[in-house]
C-alpha cells in the first residue's frame, strides 16, 4: 500500500502494514531524514529490525508526543541529570522486560531521542540501588563469573554488598 | 499433584531473557549515564559481559576528584579503589573535606565546657583504613583539603570535625607515603570564636618532601594566617615550584596576612618558579625578599589586587626588572587595589620578550598615579 496524502505507511518486520501520519513518523529522525532526501514518500516504508507490536507502541509513543519541541543542548544536559519520567511515560514503559528493551532497541535505530531516552531511564532505574544479585534476578542476568573469581570480587566490593 | 504443578508452570509469566548484558554497548551507554558509580560496580559484579559493559564508566568516574569526609561511602569507595588490582593506579587526586566544629561548639571548648582532642579525627577508624588505602593509591599525588561549615543543626561530633585543618592535614596524611606534590589548603569557614593558635602535628614533618605546589585560600577569618600550617610546609618542602597564597577577603581592613607569614618562614625550597599572590596586603621588604632570594628560579610573577602596606610600587617594580631575570610570565593586576579611575594601564598580562616594555609601561603609570 503507496502513502497517501498525509500518511505513510510503515511496514513492519512481521510484514504488517501500519499507517502513520507524517508528522508522527518525522518523530524519528532516521524517516524524517529519509523523507527529506526522498522528497514525497511514494512507496512503502520497510522498518524491518521491528515487529508490529513494538512499531505499534513506538508510534503511540509518537503520537502523544509529535507535537514536543525539538531537544536542545540545554534539555541534553538536565536529561542527565535526572532520571525523573512523566507520568504518561511511566504508564506507557509499564510492559514487560522484553518489550521494554525491544522499544528501546527501536527507537535506537528508528533515532527517536526522546523515547530512547524515557526506555533508558526507566532501565536505570531497575538498576539503581540494587545488589549485583538483584539486578542478576532482575534481568535474569547469569552468573558466569567461577566461585573462584566472584569470591574475588566480593572481597574486593565487600561494602557494595553491604548497603 | 504433578499435573497441578506443571498447569502453574504454563500460567507463570515467561521468564524475559537476559536483555541487559545483550545491549549494544551505545545504548548501554545511554542508560549507565543515570547511574552512579556504586550502581557501576553492583553492575560490575553481576557477569563478565556486564563487567566489560560497565568497565569503561568505572574508569571514567574516577576521572573526577574523589572526595572524602563527608559520607562513610566515600570512604568506602576509596577502600575498594585501593584494593582492586584494577583501579589501584587510577585515582590521581583526593579532595578532603572536613567539617569546622562550629562556633558554638568552638565557644564551648575555650570554656572548657567541651573537650576537644586535636587527635580524635586521626584516631578514628576510618581515617586509618584512609592512610592505608593512600599508601596503596600510588598515583595520588595532588592533595586538596578544605574546611567547610558543618550542618549547623547537627550534634557536634568531635571525632569527624575539626577545629584547625592542622588537624585534617594529621588526620589524612600522618606518618603515610603518599607521596603529596600538589597541595591546596582551602577555610571556607568565617569563625567567629577565637579558639587559641592550631599547631601542626610533628607527624607530617615529612609529609612535604615531594611537594611541588601549594595554594593557600584563606577566608575572613585568616584561619592560615593565625595557624602553623603554612610555615611548616614551607619548612619542609624542599622540592617547592610554585607557591599561591590568595584570601578570599576582598575587604582592605580584613586583609589577609599570610604573605607575612610565608615571608617569616624558614623556607626550605631553593627553586620557586612560579609565585602568585592575590588580595593580599603584602610588607614590601618581605615582597622583595622573595624577589631576590628566588630572582634566578622565578618563571611566573602574579600579583593580583596585592595592596603595599608601606614603600611605593616603582620599587616592586624596579626590583622585578633587576632581580628577577628569568621571568616568562607577568601579571599585575589591581595593584593598591581596584580603582577605575586610574585605567587599564595599570593591569598588565605579558610573556616573553614583551615582559621589558610592559613593566616600563607600569612603571610610569605608578608613577602618576601616586602609588
Amino acid at each position: 500500500m503507496a502513502a497517501a496524502g498525509n500518511l505513510l505507511t510503515f511496514v513492519s518486520a512481521d510484514n504488517v502494514h501500519i499507517e502513520v501520519e507524517r508528522d508522527v513518523a518525522e518523530r524519528s529522525l532516521l524517516i524524517k531524514n529519509m523523507l527529506e532526501d526522498l522528497g514525497e514518500a511514494t512507496e512503502d516504508i520497510p522498518i524491518p529490525n521491528v515487529n508490529e507490536p513494538v512499531l505499534r507502541k513506538v508510534i503511540e509513543w509518537c503520537r502523544h508526543h509529535k507535537n514536543d519541541p525539538p531537544a536542545s543542548t540545554e534539555d541534553e544536559d538536565s536529561r542527565r541529570k535526572t532520571t525523573d519520567i512523566d507520568e504518561w511515560d511511566q504508564k506507557f514503559t509499564q510492559v514487560d522486560q522484553e518489550m521494554l528493551f525491544e522499544i528501546i532497541l527501536a527507537a535506537n535505530y528508528l533515532d527517536i531521542k526522546g523515547l530512547l531516552d524515557v526506555g533508558c531511564k526507566t532501565v536505570a532505574n531497575m538498576i539503581k540501588g540494587k545488589s549485583p544479585e538483584e539486578i542478576r534476578k532482575t534481568f535474569n542476568i547469569q552468573n558466569d563469573f567461577t566461585p573462584e573469581e566472584e569470591d574475588q570480587i566480593r572481597r574486593e566490593n565487600e561494602w557494595a554488598e553491604d548497603r | 499433584m504433578a499435573d497441578a504443578t506443571r498447569r502453574a508452570d504454563a500460567k507463570k509469566p515467561r521468564k524475559a531473557p537476559g536483555h541487559l548484558d545483550r545491549l549494544p554497548s551505545e545504548v548501554f551507554n545511554n542508560i549507565a549515564r543515570y547511574l552512579d558509580r556504586t550502581d557501576y560496580h553492583s553492575l560490575y559484579c553481576c557477569s563478565e559481559k556486564m563487567a566489560d559493559l560497565v568497565k569503561p564508566w568505572i574508569r571514567a568516574s574516577l576521572s573526577a576528584r574523589q572526595h572524602i569526609g563527608q559520607t562513610h561511602s566515600e570512604n568506602e569507595y576509596m577502600h575498594m579503589l585501593a584494593t582492586n588490582p584494577d583501579t589501584v593506579h587510577l585515582p590521581t587526586s583526593l579532595h578532603v573535606m572536613v567539617p569546622y566544629i562550629g562556633d558554638s561548639a568552638a565557644h564551648k571548648v575555650s570554656e572548657g565546657r567541651l573537650s576537644y582532642d586535636p587527635e580524635a579525627l586521626h584516631q578514628a577508624p576510618e581515617m586509618g583504613a584512609l592512610r592505608r588505602d593512600l599508601n596503596d593509591l600510588v598515583n595520588c599525588k595532588e592533595f586538596r583539603f578544605t574546611l567547610v561549615r558543618a550542618d549547623q543543626n547537627a550534634e557536634p561530633k568531635l571525632n569527624n570535625q575539626v577545629l584547625y585543618i592542622e588537624d585534617a592535614l594529621h588526620a589524612v596524611l600522618a606518618d603515610s607515603t603518599a607521596q603529596v606534590e600538589k597541595l591546596t589548603l582551602d577555610s571556607r569557614v568565617v569563625k567567629s570564636w577565637e579558639c587559641g593558635k592550631s599547631a601542626m602535628h610533628e607527624s607530617l614533618d615529612k609529609a612535604w618532601s615531594h611537594l611541588k605546589s601549594l595554594k593557600v585560600t584563606e577566608a575572613l577569618s585568616s584561619d592560615f594566617s593565625k595557624g602553623t600550617a603554612l610555615s611548616h610546609i614551607l619548612q619542609h618542602a624542599p622540592e617547592l615550584q610554585s607557591l599561591s597564597l590568595n584570601s578570599l577577603a576582598d575587604d582592605p581592613k580584613h586583609r589577609s596576612k599570610i604573605f607575612s607569614l610565608a615571608s617569616s618562614a624558614s623556607i626550605k625550597t631553593n627553586r620557586l618558579e612560579r609565585l602568585v599572590l592575590a588580595y593580599l596586603n603584602v610588607e614590601l621588604e618581605d615582597l622583595i625578599m622573595w624577589l631576590t632570594r628566588f630572582g634566578s628560579t622565578l618563571r611566573t610573577l602574579e600579583l593580583r589586587s596585592v595592596r603595599l602596606a608601606h614603600g611605593s610600587w616603582v620599587d616592586v617594580i624596579q626590583n622585578i626588572q633587576d632581580k628577577c631575570t628569568n621571568l616568562q610570565k607577568v601579571v599585575v593586576q589591581y595593584p593598591q587595589g581596584a580603582d577605575r579611575s586610574r585605567g587599564s594601564l595599570m593591569d598588565i598580562r605579558c610573556s616573553g620578550s614583551e615582559i621589558r616594555s610592559k613593566l616600563e609601561r607600569l612603571k610610569r603609570s605608578v608613577v602618576k598615579a601616586g602609588i
